[in-house]
Parts: C-alpha cells; sequence; structure tokens
C-alpha cells in the first residue's frame, strides 16, 4: 500500500514535524510517511501540504504516474551530487567547522558511496543513506585531527554510555538543583541581528559531543525529520530525544558561560 | 518521587514528542511550584525558537554559504564518473 498526495506534480511535498506528527497519528503509517519525507529538499523546503489530502490508494509497484520514494533517477549516483551535495555538506561543516575537512569528507562520502551502491537496497531514502556514510567519514576525520579529544574531555563523552553525565552535573543526588540556571532569556528578534551571537552559537554547537550534537545538529541544523534521524543514527526514538535532552542541555550552560557572561565557576 | 532532574528531562521531551498524560500532569504540577524549572523551561523554549528562525535562514552554519562550491561538485562528480567508466571498462 502507498500513500499517494493528489498534487500536482504527483507526490507528496512535507517537511513540516508538527503535519508530520499529525499525519502520522491519523494514518499510523509512520514509515511510509518518513520515505516519503525525504524528496528533493527544494521540494519540502516550499512546504505545501495538506494532510487532509491524502489519500490511501492501492497501487501497482511499476506505476510511472506516482513518484516513488526510490525511483531509478534517483538511484543514478551522477544526480547525487547536485540533489544532497549541499545538505550533505551543510551537515559536515557544522559538525566539522572547517570548511577544507568538510569538503573532504563529503568527496570521501561520495566516492564511497558510488562504489557501494549495489550494496544500497532501498530500504532508506538515498540522502538517509548517504548522510549514514557521511557520520562514518566525519568519525574518521575527527580520529585523523584529534578534535574529539580536545573539544570533548573524557567525563562527558556520550559515546560509551547511555547514562546522562553531564545532566548530573546539574543535579545533587535527591534531584534537584546543584547549581540553578542563571537567570537570562533567549529573544530571538533581538539575538537574529547579531551576528556574534551566531558565531557563539556555531562554537557551542560544535561543541556538544558525540552523538547528541550529531542527533541535535541534524534535526535542528538540517532540518531532518526526527524518523530520519534516528533511522540515519539508528537509534530509538527514545534514545533520539534523551540525545536531543543532553545537546540541549550542554548548548543551554555553553551559551549560559560564553554569551550571556554568566560565568559559572571559571572564567568563561 | 518527581524531582527538578525529572521536571528537566520532561522539559526537553515536550519538544520533541507528546508526553504521556501521566508526565504532561507530573511536569504541570511541578511546574506549578517550581520557579527555577519554569525559568529553565522558559530558555529551552527560547533556544528551540531561535533555532527554527535561525536554521530556516540559513545561520546556524558556518559562512553565509554552507553550500558546497560550484567547483567542489564539479570536482566530485568528474571522480564518481571516473569510478563508473572504469567500471564500465571492466565489464566490456
Amino acid at each position: 500500500m502507498q500513500l499517494s498526495a493528489a498534487d500536482n506534480k504527483g507526490y507528496v511535498k512535507q517537511s513540516n514535524l508538527i503535519n508530520s506528527a499529525f499525519c502520522v497519528g491519523r494514518f499510523k503509517t509512520p514509515m511510509t510517511i518518513s520515505a516519503i519525507l525525504l524528496a528533493p529538499s527544494s521540494d519540502r523546503d516550499t512546504r505545501t501540504i495538506a494532510c487532509g489530502t491524502f489519500s490511501m490508494t492501492h497501487r501497482p509497484e511499476n506505476d510511472s504516474t506516482t513518484r516513488t520514494p526510490i525511483d531509478s533517477a534517483e538511484l543514478d549516483p551522477r544526480s547525487w551530487v547536485e540533489t544532497h551535495g549541499d545538505a550533505l555538506f551543510a551537515y559536515a561543516i557544522s559538525r566539522l567547522g572547517d570548511r577544507n575537512l568538510a569538503e573532504d569528507a563529503v568527496q570521501d562520502t561520495y566516492l564511497a558511496a558510488v562504489k557501494a551502491r549495489l550494496s544500497f537496497k532501498g530500504g532508506s531514502q538515498v540522502r538517509t543513506w548517504l548522510i549514514g556514510i557521511l557520520r562514518h567519514k566525519i568519525s574518521d576525520i575527527r580520529r585523523k585531527t584529534h578534535r574529539e579529544t580536545q573539544t570533548a574531555d573524557l567525563q562527558d563523552s556520550d559515546e560509551f554510555d547511555g547514562a546522562s553525565s553531564s545532566i548530573d552535573a546539574w543535579f545533587d543526588s535527591t534531584g534537584h538543583w546543584r547549581k540553578q540556571p542563571a537567570s537570562w532569556s533567549v529573544d530571538p528578534g533581538a539575538l537574529m541581528s547579531q551576528e556574534e551571537f551566531f558565531s557563539v552559537l556555531r562554537d557551542c554547537l560544535e561543541k556538544i559531543p558525540g552523538r547528541a550534537g550529531d542527533a541535535f545538529t541534524l534535526r535542528f541544523v538540517n532540518n531532518i525529520p526526527p524518523e530520519e534521524v534516528c533511522k540515519v543514527m539508528e537509534i530509538s526514538s527514545t534514545n533520539f530525544w534523551v540525545l536531543l535532552h543532553r545537546a540541549r542541555t550542554r548548548l543551554r550552560s555553553c551559551l549560559e558561560v560564553n554569551w550571556f557572561g554568566i560565568k559559572s565557576h571559571s572564567e568563561p | 518521587m518527581f524531582d527538578c532532574k525529572h521536571a528537566s528531562i520532561l522539559v526537553s521531551k515536550k519538544l520533541d514528542q507528546p508526553l504521556l498524560r501521566r508526565e504532561r500532569i507530573q511536569l504541570w504540577t511541578h511546574m506549578r511550584i517550581c520557579s527555577t524549572c519554569r525559568l529553565y523551561r522558559k530558555q529551552l523554549v527560547g533556544l528551540q525558537l531561535l533555532f527554527a528562525i535561525a536554521s530556516e535562514s540559513g545561520r546556524v552554519s558556518k559562512d553565509d554559504s554552507n553550500r558546497l562550491s560550484p567547483a567542489q561538485k564539479d570536482k566530485i562528480s568528474k571522480q564518481i564518473d571516473g569510478i563508473l567508466k572504469s567500471e564500465s571498462s571492466q565489464e566490456d
């Protein structure tokens, strides 16, 4: 069974998390909907959707009038650079923080993907698959450049534990705030006009270690829907929001020290 | 025992997915009595909003152009072509 929408291009445009949650709840077909979510990015940006226009229909496998999530053009490696290059690069640069390294990572990803393309069974979207490869390339590069050891102190590294070590720093054993959050508030309107803020924000984002940083970046910098992030990272949805929580905790305290100017224990 | 740590987790969870009824009640009850957690929630919601706006306008990524340069795209395309050609010549 496929989900198809009556829109003039014959496929579904979707990017809105709220809509997606609404649709999933309505039709109970999260996999199908998430498969459609990775329509070409240019289309995803247009935000045209009315969930109410979805209809459930049976279609034969090779119905050419329906754009299936994977079509033959998408499987042509020659089209990948144009279709997915910017998205891959955006992710790579926000995780590596360096243009040259990010370019290397993306290039390595494509070369590995072309060589391995026969192993791609279409079980996931091309972009999801490519980002999966990219994540490995980024880890390789980080290992080589030792960035990981510079940016994440071992105690807070979340690569090996499922526990919330950095969150624990904020609370005592009875679950009360060990150090209270300082009093500041975010005024997005005012901050948007301040270029320096974004440079601090990028630095803080880059410092979120390991998988928490990956999950947060994929979700909120690359705007990839939650279901797709889970697939790319091979994690459960519970695991996913725990990672996001950890990332937010880090981001919040980093901004508190480095932007809002509230000194915790040491000088910023 | 529902404490601030638990509340902070639910505050974050709520930004990503709907809470269970039990969790909603726990959080609501805690928020009524805890100003620290209310502040924490305000900050997280603010950050979430900021990210939504900033990533929409491409501000979160480094450089104004967070895109792959045309030269780089060209280079990668050529390399892909090279691989595909060498593969097809091996088949012949």
